[in-house]
């Protein structure tokens, strides 16, 4: 049986001296399907060789009176990626002849007035030959492209995240870290970022898989982040828009394991969401493990909205306690015995550390370059060290020294804006207002202070001037809405454990809110070039409170009236304000704040 | 390794090996394709009872199968979890997502 296929539009050089040979060759090629061209000189075998390849070559022993094998030499030297099949003939029938026709680079040998079946089943095994080595240099080419493309992924992949972990921003704000990718580019994102009212945002990712798929899902994450923390919008805010941009990029076998830290820097508050990492450690400067918390919530990406609730977890901190976040890289790095690092060595390496702020990191490390030698990890190893920023000293550049007249005599007269339009006719100014009321059920559902934040500064608050307003408007609404609506009371606060009862009744409280509305107005009046006043009045519809009494105890704390509240958010807003005013009732607050 | 599915009455169950992972994808997949293809069946049951390690990629297999199931109106139940199994599946809250016995 001949498979015609492999000979049909295909062409053969055949190199015979003998006509009669030559012809009877011809013939029986052309009976085949195949293209046969006689060559009588030497002097064009090459340049055909190069030019146009033909796909088989029938040379005699001796051509135009030279060596053949040389001519066979000849165009073996060629691109071995053309390989041309050559069959010799010869006369001599002694085995050694064959041998020295192999040798010498032909792919097969038959002897003058062979039979025409024989030459037929050599051709045919010859272009088998033939048709597997190109079929195997199609394939190396194609792997070859292949591999470019992977490379050229890989170099995108590692740029992106790069780009992605800004580890010169986790330098600026003072995070101690270790970050140690598997595959030269790694599935693990550490961020950390100050928020403009001061706070720490830290970000601890681990997407499914490494490579550019991780950094794929990663990509939209930590741009989430950074816009959400510098703007200062709380962890359930922050931890549900990143759930939705996870779940929107990626495919359903896709997702991402985060530790999401805010340190409150002025309330020395810590809240952390932990979805689906190993727990997060709070240590303290003796080095003991005084809190864990562990995964709260389902990993990003999975679930939607309504069904996503992550826990957030938050405390207050006694004193410069740290945070110690990981992912599970860190515990299931092996040594070259298949042993795990584990918990129990993360645990004595913490022991172990020393209490300068980069101590954890590195007791850490050699513990873990110790366990691991010889070994590349498998997977993602990274961790980070937060601990509160140093509170509040950069709040306040500028800030002329508290109002006394205004500030120890608050004037207890209603809020109202009859003042200011007063002093807008004796005074034309430019002034823009600003009033949004939230009812009970945007309370529940949005976080108020950025987004006003946000408002105020794309209406042109100053940079400079950020940081105040955030803390002095969160102080006001946290006021109105925790204590006006809610009635919550801060002494809870005081009471061991009482920061986590606090917090959980809070939510309790605002899930069940049903009457109530929070009033925030700003007056922002231009004086002059560089200068003016912002003026904040935030007003609820609660029963008020008896302000005179919290700011006389505030201001004479020799006298010890221990029955009202801290009273620190106040102390604050006195500090913060050069104007603050509250009505009778004692819910609505009215502030200034110059500046310029 | 190939992995074994035990049929009975309305419930299918997956044997997964002693290390399931990225590896065990294809035969994974063709497995709970199978099943949920099958009219009699209404519920898959992955078990775990041979497993003691499992990773990142093998959660989201659990979860592929899940959407798929859910598209094939089936539901997804979790067998004989345990030890470092159990908690990698907990860390993960994955009790929200699937059945747990």
């Amino acid at each position: 049986m001949l498979d015609r296929s492999l000979f049909a539009d295909h062409c053969a050089l055949v190199l015979e001296d003998d006509p009669r040979v030559r012809d009877r060759l011809i013939a029986a090629l052309a009976q085949l399907g195949l293209t046969a061209e006689p060559i009588t000189s030497t002097d064009a075998v090459q340049d055909l060789v190069d030019q146009s390849p033909p796909d088989l070559i029938v040379i005699g022993r001796e051509f135009a009176g030279v060596d053949s094998l040389d001519l066979v030499r000849q165009v073996r030297r060629t691109d071995p990626a053309h390989w041309i099949p050559i069959l010799m003939l010869g006369r001599d029938r002694e085995g050694s002849a064959e041998v020295e026709a192999l040798q010498g680079g032909c792919d097969d040998y038959l002897v003058h007035g062979f039979d025409t079946e024989v030459l037929f089943a050599k051709l045919t095994s010859l272009m088998r030959m033939r048709k597997l080595r190109k079929f195997s240099e199609f394939q190396r080419a194609e792997l070859a492209a292949f591999r470019d493309r992977a490379e050229s992924e890989a170099d995108l992949a590692r740029f992106l995240l790069s780009r992605l972990s800004r580890v010169e921003h986790l330098d600026a704000v003072g995070v101690a870290y270790h970050w140690l990718p598997a595959e030269g580019f790694s599935g693990d994102l550490l961020a950390a970022t100050r928020s403009s009212s001061g706070d720490l945002y830290g970000l601890l990712a681990d997407a499914t898989g490494h490579g550019l798929a991780a950094a794929i899902n990663l990509i939209p994450l930590t741009t989430a982040f950074y816009a959400m923390a510098t703007k200062g919008f709380n962890l359930q805010a922050i931890s549900e828009q990143l759930n939705k941009v996870v779940k929107d990029y990626s495919l359903p076998d896709r997702f991402v394991a985060v530790t999401l830290v805010r340190f409150a820097a002025r309330e020395r508050r810590l809240e952390v969401v932990n979805a689906g990492n190993p727990a997060a450690l709070v240590v303290d400067r003796e080095r003991r493990v005084v809190r864990e918390i562990p995964s709260g919530s389902i990993p990003l990406g999975i679930l939607d909205r309504p069904l996503f609730s992550p826990k957030v977890e938050a405390f207050e901190l006694a004193g410069d306690e740290e945070l110690l976040v990981f992912s599970d890289g860190l515990i299931e790095a092996c040594n070259f015995e298949g042993e795990l690092f584990g918990r129990d060595r993360i645990l004595e390496a913490i022991a172990e550390a020393d209490p300068a702020h980069d101590g954890l990191v590195l007791s850490l490390q050699t513990s873990l370059a110790a366990h691991c030698i010889g070994v590349s990890p498998s997977d993602d190893i990274s961790l980070m060290v937060l601990r509160a920023p140093e509170a509040d000293h950069h709040l306040v550049p500028g800030l002329p020294a508290a109002n006394e007249a205004a500030t120890a005599a608050p004037v207890a007269a209603p809020a109202s804006p009859d003042a200011a339009q007063a002093s807008t006719r004796s005074h034309p100014q430019k002034r823009c207002v600003v009033e949004v009321s939230f009812s009970s059920i945007e309370l529940q559902r949005i976080d108020v202070v950025p987004v006003i934040v946000d408002l105020t500064r794309s209406i042109g608050l100053r940079k400079a001037l950020e940081s105040r307003f955030f803390t002095v408007l969160s102080e006001l609404y946290v006021n109105a809405l925790d204590h006006g609506l809610l009635a919550l009371d801060s002494s809870l606060k005081a009471q061991p454990d009482g920061f986590e009862r606090y917090f959980g009744l809070r939510s309790e409280r605002l899930a069940s809110l049903d009457d109530g509305e929070i009033t925030i107005r700003l007056d922002h009046r231009y004086l002059r070039e560089g200068g003016g006043t912002l003026q904040v009045e935030v007003t609820d519809t609660g029963p008020g409170f008896d302000h005179q009494r919290c700011i006389r105890a505030l201001l004479n704390p020799e006298l010890g009236d221990s029955s009202i509240p801290s009273g620190r958010g106040l102390g604050l807003l006195l500090t913060l304000c050069d104007k603050v005013k509250f009505n009778e009732t004692g819910n609505s607050v009215c502030v200034d704040i110059n500046y310029g | 390794m190939s992995l074994n599915v035990v049929s009975r009455n309305a419930s299918s169950s997956i044997e997964l090996p002693k290390t399931f992972n990225y590896s065990n994808h294809k035969d994974f997949k063709s497995a709970y394709s199978g099943l949920l293809e099958d009219g009699g069946v209404r519920e898959v049951e992955v078990d775990f009872r041979a497993t003691s390690y499992i990773d990142s990629a093998a959660l989201g297999m659990l979860l592929m199968l899940r959407s798929c199931a859910e598209a094939a109106g089936k539901t997804v139940a979790l067998i004989n979890a345990s030890g470092t199994v159990r908690d990698i599946l907990e860390i993960a809250h994955f009790e929200t997502l699937f059945a747990f016995r």
